[in-house]
């Protein structure tokens, strides 16, 4: 077998270890991998007994499927914290992270890190990453980025729809203790930061300033506390594109 | 007599309802969960935003859990089972099926057999 059949690009190392190029210059610079220098160039080439070195040594780190630090086992600099009992972690207590959390401490500048991941990795709980004692970063499963997509989303929308008539909202809770005094228990319609009608019945207030056409126009209820509606149904809706 | 939506476990009682934005005349047709845990109707956001409505007002709604959520409302008409209700006030949620609360079936003579999987709506 020649010489270029033994020794694998810095890419092509990167890739079969699941990791970036930098970080293996990186773990070269530290001693945690070999490479050499081919006769003649100056590019660096990676044996491949390295690349399975580290792939064991990545491998042996964990019982079963999980998250690699992505450094040489023998690097003491890279801890691991993986938590899986709520118990065992008193940081779960205090409601930092939620349970099935792992948590990856780093202590280097986290371009020196690969993180191999996969699916059946991330289906067991999200990956933080920390660096020194402070999250960094968080690795979710896709589908739960989804997920959270889908709420961001509905929040933005409804963020936009309430701004709307933000500047009568504002108008109704200024006039509000004046209208506690003259309308307690109407409903007003507030435009052009003024109330412009009233009633007892919210519906046919606002189907008469809708007929006006007025618009933004806020229909609040004259009380001192707000109402609040009760809709206990439970349902969980993944993901409902707008 | 409405039957069952089976397709769910436990089965609930779905039947088609359109709402219509008063301002515009659009109108949307979409399946309507029947809740009579539920003090308002929920339209989903996307209903809403192929109404094209504008929030007109707000509300406090709280979920399962108690906590309240600061929601955009609005008034529209829906008709189900043959009737209208107009000058209701729904809100939005991200969800795929309207929930129709106890404000639409106020209006109604509500009956669930639920042994036999039907349901029945009549304005009397």
């Amino acid at each position: 077998m020649g010489e270029a059949s033994v020794h694998l690009t810095l890419k092509r190392a990167a890739q079969e270890l699941g990791v970036h190029e930098q970080t293996l210059r990186a773990w070269e610079k530290r001693g945690l991998i070999r490479m050499v220098r081919l006769p003649g160039s100056r590019y660096r080439r990676v044996p491949v007994e390295e690349v399975e070195r580290l792939k064991r040594e990545m491998t042996s780190t964990q019982a079963g499927p999980a998250v690699h630090s992505g450094a040489p086992a023998q690097d003491a600099k890279v801890t691991e914290t993986v938590q899986a009992e709520l118990a065992d972690n008193e940081r779960f207590g205090e409601g930092e992270y939620r349970p099935n959390t792992r948590v990856i401490t780093v202590r280097e500048p986290s371009a020196v890190y690969g993180v191999p991941l996969d699916e059946a990795v991330l289906a067991q709980g999200p990956v933080v990453l920390e660096r020194e004692g402070r999250p960094v970063a968080a690795l979710i499963a896709a589908d739960e980025y989804r997920v959270f997509q889908g709420w961001r989303r509905s929040r933005s929308w409804r963020e936009e729809q309430l701004a709307h008539f933000q500047s009568e909202r504002v108008a109704f809770q200024r006039l509000l203790p004046e209208l506690l005094k003259t309308h307690a228990g109407q409903f007003v319609a507030i435009h052009d930061s003024r109330m412009v009608d009233a009633d007892t019945n919210e519906g046919e207030l606002a189907w008469r300033v809708i007929g006006r056409g007025l618009k933004p126009v806020y229909i609040g209820e004259v009380r001192s506390e707000p109402r609040i509606y009760d809709v206990p149904s439970l349902e969980v809706i993944p993901d409902v594109s707008l | 007599m409405y039957p069952y939506d089976i397709s769910e476990d436990p089965p609930l009682a779905l039947l088609r309802v359109q709402v219509t934005d008063p301002a515009s005349g659009r109108q949307v047709s979409l399946p309507g969960k029947l809740d009579t845990g539920s003090g308002i109707s929920i339209l989903p956001e996307k209903t809403a935003t192929k109404l094209g409505l504008q929030a007109e007002a707000e509300v406090w709604v709280a979920g399962y859990d108690g906590a309240p959520a600061l929601l955009p409302a609005y008034f529209v008409a829906v008709t189900l089972a043959g009737h209208t209700v107009t000058k209701l006030k729904v809100t939005a949620s991200p969800r795929a099926q309207m929930l129709l609360g106890r404000d639409v079936l106020r209006h109604f003579v509500a009956t669930f057999d639920g042994k036999q999987q039907v349901f029945d709506l009549v304005d009397p």
